[in-house]
């Protein structure tokens, strides 16, 4: 006798089950057939009048950034920026694909593209990318519209052998931003203007009970700014010369930070975050970092509500012969992507898009709204609502002696910010100045030049 | 003479219904674990930096070949090493002495289990937030506050940034966070062993200590091998404390071959040799357990 189970003449347990086999494989199928897309249109019966005139077709266009959410510096800019878009060209709609922080949104664009679904706007693109044949070529639509293309400050643009890609959405100083409350109580009196008077500073502070400062953020902007107030140091860095005596004085002077231990007890393992955090919670003096900076840790909720009237933007001090100093830094390259190309409606959305952002409306309301200048020349004079504090780091170019942006170079914007952090770290784990050399010369040997 | 062999479906049931419950299993594994890996296999021996995969030159064995001059493959091989001595060397044998001793209690057992498994259940990256917690070097790290309150401030060390250091305090919480698992594991097989064999050996006079050596232990060989190849494959595939704890870091120090495959590819976008790491980490998983595998059934063939 068979042990089969029936049930009442009903199916068998055994037969639901495959039933139910069958209908969990059934949906995992369907889940797996690909979306129909947003400009598959439905079939229209044929009119038999004359018709209307026709409607503007909708164009979708995918942006991912890590600028739309509310803690952001830039989240009123993309507010108003999606807003009044969307106003002007009601039929372009901009898919808005938000990512987590700056160094994981690159990394997730980067893998987009390597994956073939390339973001139609493309957040901080990069030479690699362009070599890559990633990106669109901007040349000429700037070319063919010089009304726009004399908006821009030219040495902001981003171009890999006399190609422009990307359209700098950053343009900013990075001044030394000190907390005077600190330096008031530690006994100084004002902010350094010389390499010596720097030293003093640092080690009232230290004698004080604070901390100088943490590398994690601006550490490299230090390195820039000693290698810019030395005679040849810029060109070193444009001729990627990296054995220049200059490049091995900015490592020398950066040593003292660790042998005084000017820096906190755990520099090694924290991340820029928590360096940030440290100023932020006034455990340091000071730090170096762009106008994005007042929004999103000056004036967070995390400040004291008066910190911002004890901070003081100012110019690096002098090292050498170019005197004290203040690097311009040029960044977030905006680019859109070569499948473009590809749909015409889709490529002339995007162009309007990017005409409407990097106009001087657009730069305007980013000066006013995210207190971060674009690559667009804003004459701030003539600008009402201008925040204190932007104005107070803008300000610090005009004491410094040496202004200077890294050159825009496919090697330099490769190697990004923190080129030197190879060398620092080096040097932070105890290595000579020699090591640190080595450790900076090793790493830009895998950059292309 | 009519054949006493049972036709197929009637001993194993419906050819189609089997084919239909194993296709959701075997088609998530397929898809999601074996055409990945097959896919790093080939990517392994590109040379592939980004831009259609269709351009990236094909350069057979010279990624694994770059390996053998790559100081920061050593680092990383090194610190898998110290997971695996660390997982062999203190987390099974603490695992099985807890699970013994959990099988002699009369009380509490189930609260004892569940108390040793919460570090099981908790998500790992809460668990690296507060492993490095402890571990921090700035004045919030607990351990060296603890050390500082109890006058020990000689033994406050840079947990997280040291040389020498750093590799043992990233490798640590991964051997610890899994003794829970393997407190399970051999709690069943510590129930098979048969009551009578303790008895016996209680009647002729041998301590708990005794009967731990000499009933306990042989008579667990087997699980005991199962689980030094899942804490094996666990030390070899570990990443995910060190990535979260110090991102590999300072200058990749407490980097693991996995964490080092990611930062090749995500970090520095070399697709084709970040494979190549992540392929090698796979064959020398499968080489090591086997190796275990084999050395392990022969000392079971031999005791049997």
């Amino acid at each position: 006798m068979k042990n089969k189970v029936v049930i009442n003449g009903k199916m068998s347990r055994r037969d639901m089950l495959k039933m139910m086999g069958i209908g969990s494989c059934a949906i995992v199928l369907a889940s797996c057939t690909p979306k129909a897309t947003e400009t598959a249109a439905p079939v229209e019966a044929e009119p038999t009048t004359v018709p209307p005139t026709e409607a503007p077709k909708v164009v979708s266009l995918r942006y991912q950034n890590h600028w739309t959410k509310e803690t952001d510096a830039h989240y009123p800019g993309m507010l108003w920026l999606y807003e009044e878009f969307s106003k002007k060209y009601p039929n372009i709609k901009i898919e808005n694909i938000l990512n987590p922080d700056s160094t994981e949104s690159f990394k997730k664009i980067v893998a987009d593209c390597a994956a073939g679904d390339c973001p139609d706007i493309i957040h901080e693109g990069n030479p690699d990318m362009w070599k890559a044949g990633y990106l669109l070529d901007l040349t000429s639509y700037l070319d063919e519209d010089k009304a726009w293309k004399d908006l821009f400050i030219p040495s902001t643009f981003f171009t890999t052998e006399g190609s422009t890609w990307g359209l700098c959405a950053e343009f900013s100083p990075m001044p030394t931003i000190w907390n005077t409350r600190i330096l008031e109580a530690a006994g100084v009196g004002d902010v350094p203007k010389t390499w010596d008077e720097f030293m003093t500073v640092c080690e009232k502070v230290k004698t004080y009970g604070k901390t100088p400062c943490s590398w994690e953020v601006g550490g490299s902007h230090q390195w820039h700014n000693i290698i810019a107030s030395q005679s040849g140091g810029l060109d070193a860095i444009a001729a990627n010369q990296f054995d220049a005596p200059q490049m091995k004085e900015a490592f020398s002077r950066l040593k003292t930070f660790v042998d005084n231990k000017w820096l906190p007890e755990n520099e090694l393992e924290i991340t820029w975050q928590e360096s940030i955090a440290f100023f932020v919670a006034e455990e340091t003096a000071f730090y170096l970092d762009g106008a994005w900076t007042i929004a999103n840790n000056i004036y967070s909720s995390g400040a004291a509500p008066d910190l911002r009237n004890y901070v003081k933007y100012a110019p690096f001090p002098a090292v050498s012969d170019n005197g004290s100093t203040v690097e311009l830094k040029v960044g977030t390259p905006l680019a859109l992507s070569a499948e473009l190309k590809d749909d015409p409606d889709k490529l002339d959305a995007a162009i309007k898009f990017f005409k409407f952002w990097f106009s001087k409306e657009g730069a305007k309301q980013w000066v006013l709204l995210c207190k971060s200048p674009m690559g667009i020349d804003v004459d701030l004079s003539k600008l009402e609502g201008v925040d204190p504090g932007l104005l107070g780091h803008l300000s610090a170019q005009s004491t410094a002696q040496t202004v200077y942006s890294l050159p825009v170079t496919p090697a330099t914007v490769e190697r990004g910010w923190d080129d030197c952090q190879s060398g620092l770290d080096t040097l932070l784990a105890g290595g000579s100045v020699g090591d640190a050399m080595a450790a900076y010369q090793t790493e830009m040997s895998k950059y292309s030049t | 003479m009519p054949s006493s062999k049972k036709p197929f479906s009637a001993q194993y049931g419906s050819p189609l219904g089997i084919f239909l419950f194993l296709l959701p299993g075997v088609g998530a594994y397929t898809l999601f674990m074996l055409y990945p890996s097959l896919l790093s296999l080939y990517y392994s021996v590109l040379e592939w930096q980004g831009g259609p995969i269709s351009k990236a030159p094909f350069v057979g064995l010279d990624n694994f070949t770059q390996m053998l001059g790559d100081k920061y493959i050593r680092l990383a091989l090194g610190n898998n090493l110290r997971m695996l001595t660390l997982n062999w060397a203190f987390q099974l044998p603490i695992a099985l002495m807890l699970a013994y001793l959990l099988s002699r209690l009369r009380r509490g057992v189930t609260f004892y289990r569940f108390l040793f498994y919460i570090p099981v259940i908790l998500p790992v990256a809460t668990m690296a937030l507060l492993w490095r917690f402890i571990f921090s070097g700035n004045q919030y790290g607990l351990l060296n506050n603890i050390l500082e309150r109890l006058n020990l401030e000689n033994l406050i060390r840079p947990w997280l940034s040291g040389n020498g250091i750093v590799q043992w305090t990233t490798s640590f919480p991964g051997a610890y966070d899994s003794i829970g698992f393997f407190i399970i594991i051999f709690l069943a097989g510590l129930v098979g062993i048969p009551e009578e064999q303790y008895e016996a050996s209680g009647i002729d006079g041998a301590s708990s200590w005794q009967q731990f050596l000499y009933v306990t232990i042989p008579n667990m060989r087997g699980v005991y091998i199962y689980a030094m190849i899942l804490a094996l494959q666990a030390a070899l595939g570990g990443f995910i404390f060190p990535l979260l704890m110090t991102k590999g870091g300072p200058l990749h120090l407490s980097e693991t071959l996995i964490s080092y495959s990611l930062y090749l590819l995500w970090e520095k976008k070399i697709w084709g040799y970040g494979s190549a790491v992540a392929t090698f980490s796979f064959l020398l998983g499968i080489i090591a357990t086997a190796l275990v595998w084999k050395f392990g059934r022969r000392g079971q063939e031999n005791l049997n």
